[in-house]
């Protein structure tokens, strides 16, 4: 992705989330990484909050995006998307049971 | 979501709103756009390929309200859809009070836009002309 801000001036940004770091910061998912780009390295954090994650999945949702996912990527995309939806809910429900039986372990 | 790096220096955060009142979408040539949008000549950085991306376009929110434009290749896409479905999103859905709620909403968004995006495809690969001519309109 590349980012352009007006406060930026004359540098575009560009960041690679394949490289970002992720972490759990108290209600906020962030992602760090560094912007490499001519005399500019720099480190950056972006943090998203439970709207923004669902805001993204909207973006991702807009017809025209769509459109152009589908000519561009085809049916790569929805197979990287269905692989990685059910590895997420296997992985969620694993950390909700897993903390569940875990708590009750706990308790005298 | 709110965006810091070093460049910015003590200016706070860029707040992005990316909900569907604060930005505009379009398809086009983000090399382009951005071209048009600061001289050629003086651009530091590394410009995306030319050809067609998505532009996601707004004003930051306040404190402070900037113009910005962010252009994604269909390769971000694919991060994205890595980086919302990982480990960090478990540990995050995981931690968060409402983390059942909003991972039951998040399976439901990924389920609908899978059926979406399987009959959009269909829609581009049969009548590819047909989905460009309703893009334009």
């Amino acid at each position: 992705m590349w980012l352009w801000s007006k406060g930026l001036g004359r540098l575009v940004l560009p960041m690679d989330f394949s490289r970002s770091e992720v972490v759990v910061e108290e209600d906020r998912l962030v992602f760090k990484g560094w912007v490499v780009a001519l005399k500019v390295y720099w480190d950056y954090r972006l943090s998203l909050e439970e709207k923004d994650v669902l805001d993204a999945m909207a973006l991702m949702a807009d017809r025209q995006v769509m459109e152009h996912l589908a000519r561009t990527e085809g049916l790569r995309f929805v197979a990287l998307l269905v692989r990685r939806s059910l590895a997420f809910g296997f992985a969620y429900l694993r950390a909700e049971l897993g903390g569940h039986f875990g708590s009750r372990e706990r308790e005298p | 979501m709110r965006y810091w790096s070093k460049g910015l220096a003590d200016r706070s955060v860029l707040n992005i709103d990316w909900s569907e009142k604060a930005r505009r979408i379009s398809v086009e040539d983000g090399r382009a756009l951005l071209a048009s949008v600061i001289p050629s000549r003086s651009i530091r950085g590394d410009l995306p390929p030319e050809g067609a991306h998505v532009v996601v376009a707004g004003d930051t929110q306040p404190p402070i309200v900037w113009r910005y434009i962010s252009v994604l290749t269909a390769e971000d896409f694919d991060h994205i859809v890595k980086l919302a479905t990982g480990a960090g999103m478990v540990r995050f859905l995981a931690g968060q009070p409402r983390g059942r709620r909003l991972f039951l909403r998040l399976a439901r968004l990924l389920l609908g836009f899978s059926v979406k995006y399987i009959r959009t495809w269909e829609r581009v690969k049969l009548c590819p002309s047909g989905s460009r001519r309703d893009r334009s309109r």
